[in-house]
């Protein structure tokens, strides 16, 4: 048995100290996907937090009818695509300063000697950010799960509730509007 | 071997997600293997699996932050916090989370018409 599944059906009946342990594997891969969905650390850090809340009150009656991690990404996902439609004015604001502030970010820009380089980076990124956030949603959602979460096809179509060659022909559009989009890149 | 001589996955669709995964290094040895032969005499395939690997590297650069900390015991906080709420706050923080919400506004509605009628009966 799935060891996500084990430990819900063992917080089911009341073993609460497991909780940590889903939270330990699952928050950083859901509040990457929520990040790159919202484009503003706040609100990611907050709907990741909404997430995992949602998990532990559905804690008594969850079934496994799928992998948890399908289970769980189709409620970050429900909830980012809600505030994006809630909220489009503020897609992706603040969020640029947020991450400088950030020590990972921060460290791989302090490794750049060449301001120059660094801008061009920046540039590039505002690019993609951008190219990916003007995707219609699903295949938006689709793109983030596929190239940065690396999730299979079956576990993207049960997310996304369409069937797996909808989701091959959805990611195959998706990449040549962004192909087209970034193309200028390659120079 | 399954992926020899494969038809051309961007004219007959078929294994076409290989070249969706090519760039991701995600395929197997015969995988790759099957589609460098393809491409060594497909053009099209060709412009689409480089485009595709360009494209990878440009969606690279977008990292993602890290959290701020203290997210563990915020978390922590609201569900100490929730499993304070009465009985009846709790059910409806439970229905508001459940998947099958759709399904609660029909509930009410029918639970609504069968009241209605019910009065109806009794005026009668
Ligand atoms: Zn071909």
């Amino acid at each position: 048995m799935e060891r996500d599944i084990f430990v819900m059906q063992q917080l089911r009946e009341g073993q609460t100290e497991l909780f940590g342990e889903l939270l330990e594997r699952h928050r950083l891969p859901v509040y990457h996907f929520l990040f790159r969905m919202v484009q503003n650390q706040p609100v990611a850090e907050e709907l990741a937090q909404e997430v995992f809340l949602r998990v532990y009150r559905s804690r008594a009656k969850y079934e496994p009818s799928a992998k948890f991690t399908t289970w769980l990404f189709r409620i970050a996902m429900n909830l980012a695509l809600n505030w994006v439609r809630d909220n489009r004015h503020e897609m992706g604001q603040g969020s640029l300063d947020e991450e400088q502030a950030d020590g990972k970010v921060r460290q791989i820009s302090d490794r750049r000697p060449d301001i120059e380089q660094q801008l061009v980076h920046q540039v590039k990124l505002g690019e993609v950010r951008d190219a990916i956030s003007r995707l219609p949603e699903k295949q938006r959602a689709a793109v983030l799960m596929h190239k940065y979460q690396e999730m299979e096809y079956t576990q993207i179509a049960t997310v996304l509730g369409c069937s797996e060659s909808a989701v091959k022909s959805l990611l195959f559009r998706a990449y040549e509007t962004l192909r087209s989009r970034l193309a200028h890149h390659a120079v | 071997m399954p992926y020899k001589d494969i038809p051309c996955p961007l004219q007959s669709g078929e294994n076409a997600e290989l070249l969706l995964d090519y760039a991701s290094r995600k395929l197997t040895a015969v995988q790759r293997m099957a589609i460098d032969q393809h491409i060594a005499g497909c053009p099209a395939c060709q412009r689409f699996r480089d485009g595709q690997e360009l494209l990878w590297k440009s969606l690279d650069t977008w990292e993602s932050s890290n959290f701020k900390p203290g997210f563990d015991m915020r978390l922590e906080e609201r569900i100490a916090a929730d499993s304070r709420l009465p009985t009846w706050e709790r059910a409806v923080l439970w229905a508001q989370n459940t998947p099958l919400k759709p399904a609660i506004p029909v509930a009410a509605a029918i639970l609504l018409v069968a009241l209605g009628l019910g009065l109806r009966w009794l005026w009668q």
